[in-house]
């Protein structure tokens, strides 16, 4: 939620890392050649919110995201985060891949600390904050193996850490989990929860599984069509048992068949367009 | 060397090298061992004249003079054995050296900038193209029969391999892992130092290896001309005199140190690069 009530002053607060997508659109190429794959995107996004995009491979996920990264101009809109366009990447934004995209000549440690430095952390305090960073993965007793020592669950985790490098406002994931095997992945989405409950950063997670963006997400969009749009937007407000699961929920079948629906006529949508 | 309890904490690798570690090496001994009872046993059977195939123990009796002074002649023409292949061994570390020095931003040049590629391409792929030798007789008009024409020699022949690796190496960087980066806002100067060139480290160390073996290979070449002090020009000295003792001892000597260098450099390659092939 964007603003909460503080309980000792009853005064509302905004939390911070809030974007905006006006407008937005994308084009990969020019010319003859050009491929619009994205657009038009319209999207409010408050601060704190744990928003899941669900989508067939190939919808335009990880342009979304690249775009909110900064990594490229978008082609028509703007995008903001609290009220600043976007343009370039900013300590504001932490990115974690699907692969996970760490240095192997640089120990777990001194991957983190790279990133703070990267940040232009005060070099003194850059050991001692890489070492709370990943404590706070559950990577403290890891911090001086190689990375390519590591499982592919840990060096997601030590993605995460170095995403959370300088503190940024908003964590964008593209298919953190897509590549672990299915009792990490579970292992990994309450972890990642339960570091959204910590901070309650902004999240933008990138996923093509409808339950783990009910599993995580506060909403979920479901990104499809030529270019792509949001063919979905749901907010999800599920009951977490005991073990953080959402399943149990009496709403969890209905939304589940809904973002399901919504893929499935994208797909029929697609197969039956002439291919390009 | 990896002790038992290195092992021990690391039970994977452990069933795997358990048998090569011993068995490979063995059976390579073994080989060198056949090798030399056959040489041995022609040579006693005197089945081609020592001339052509000498007794080992007349090339022993060579590495024994070579490596000593004897009857108040020093080693062979004047060095000591060791003397030549330091000689030898300094003129390749010296090309080498500047083959890396060059070779290494020429090839980040090469592989960052399109239009650099576009103007030296052509000029590299034709060094590497060229056997070295075939352009040493205009380094020799160029720079005289001293060590300067063999140094700049050996050092054309290590530059294309380091640069056109180091090129490659650079051209492909996973593009994620260089968004990582820029996604913490590293500079184009950081972004270089430290991702692109830790990238690359790999392919700049295979293409130091494929370096090491056309230098090697070309100075012994080389020093037919002009060569002496140097194990190349001792063996062409001694093939002139017809000492083809001293010639086999030449090619031993070659040959053993060649494999110490390929041994020296995979050791190296796994201290610099140990997430090869991991990561
Ligand atoms: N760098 C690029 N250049 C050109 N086309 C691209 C590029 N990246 C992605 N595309 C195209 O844009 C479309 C959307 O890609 P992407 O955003 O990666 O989708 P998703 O992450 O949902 O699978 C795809 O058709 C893809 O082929
Ligand atoms: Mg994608």
């Amino acid at each position: 939620m964007a603003t909460t009530t503080d309980d000792n002053s009853g005064v509302v607060a905004t939390r911070p890392g809030a974007l905006r997508f006006a407008d937005v659109h994308h084009v990969y190429g020019q010319g003859a050649s050009a491929n619009p794959v994205l657009g038009p995107i319209d999207l409010d996004v408050p601060g704190g919110e744990f928003l899941c995009i669900v989508g067939a491979s190939g919808c335009g996920k990880s342009t979304l995201l690249r775009l909110v990264a900064g990594f490229m101009p978008v082609s028509i809109g703007r995008i903001t985060i609290d009220d600043r366009e976007i343009s370039a990447p900013g300590p504001d934004r932490g990115m974690v891949f699907q692969q996970p995209t760490l240095f192997p000549w640089r120990s777990v440690r001194g991957n983190v600390e790279l990133a703070l430095k990267l940040r232009g952390y005060p070099r003194g305090e850059r050991r001692a904050e890489a070492e709370r960073l990943l404590r706070q993965v559950g990577l403290g007793d890891a911090m001086h193996r190689r990375t390519y020592e590591l499982s592919g669950g840990m060096q997601q985790r030590c993605a995460t850490a170095r995403a959370l490098a300088g503190d940024p406002e908003v964590l964008l994931m593209d298919e953190p989990f897509g590549a672990l095997d299915a009792i990490t992945r579970e292992h990994m989405q309450q972890e990642l929860h339960a570091l959204w409950r910590e901070t309650h950063k902004t999240i933008v997670f990138v996923t093509h599984s409808v339950d783990e963006a009910l599993i995580l997400g506060t909403r979920a969009i479901v990104l499809g069509g030529r270019p792509g749009h949001v063919l979905l937007d749901l907010p999800l407000n599920l009951q977490r048992d005991a073990e953080g699961d959402t399943h149990h929920d009496a709403g969890y079948a209905d939304l589940r068949s809904q973002i399901s629906h919504a893929m499935d006529d994208d797909y029929q949508r697609s197969q039956s367009e002439v291919p390009r | 060397m990896a002790t038992t309890t290195d092992l021990s904490q690391n039970p994977a690798p452990k069933r795997k090298r358990s048998r090569g570690s011993w068995l490979y090496p063995l059976i390579s001994v073994a080989a060198v061992l056949a090798f030399l009872i056959v040489w041995y046993l022609v040579a006693l059977a005197e089945v081609w004249k020592p001339l052509f195939v000498p007794r080992p123990s007349d090339v022993w009796e060579q590495f024994i003079r070579a490596s000593t002074t004897h009857d108040g002649n020093v080693g062979y023409s004047g060095e000591y054995l060791w003397q030549h292949l330091w000689s030898s061994m300094s003129r390749l570390f010296e090309g080498l050296a500047l083959g890396v020095l060059i070779g290494v931003p020429l090839g980040i040049a090469l592989g960052a900038s399109k239009t650099i590629a576009a103007i030296l391409h052509p000029g590299v792929t034709v060094i590497r193209s060229l056997p070295p030798l075939a352009y040493f007789s205009l380094l020799i008009i160029w720079f005289g029969i001293g060590d300067s024409a063999k140094v700049v020699l050996l050092f054309l022949a290590a530059v294309a391999p380091i640069a056109i690796a180091t090129a490659d190496a650079v051209g492909n960087v996973p593009i994620d892992r260089l968004l990582a980066v820029r996604s913490l806002g590293a500079s184009r100067l950081q972004t270089i130092t430290q991702v692109v060139l830790p990238s690359a480290l790999p392919e700049m160390m295979t293409g130091l290896r494929v370096a090491l073996g056309v230098t090697f290979t070309t100075i012994v070449a080389a020093e037919t001309v002009n060569g002496l002090p140097g194990i190349g020009g001792m063996v062409r000295d001694a093939q002139r005199f017809n000492k083809t003792d001293v010639v086999v001892l030449g090619i031993i000597v070659i040959g053993i140190v060649a494999v110490l260098l390929d041994i020296a450099i995979r050791a190296l390659d796994r201290r610099v690069v140990p997430w090869r092939g991991r990561a």
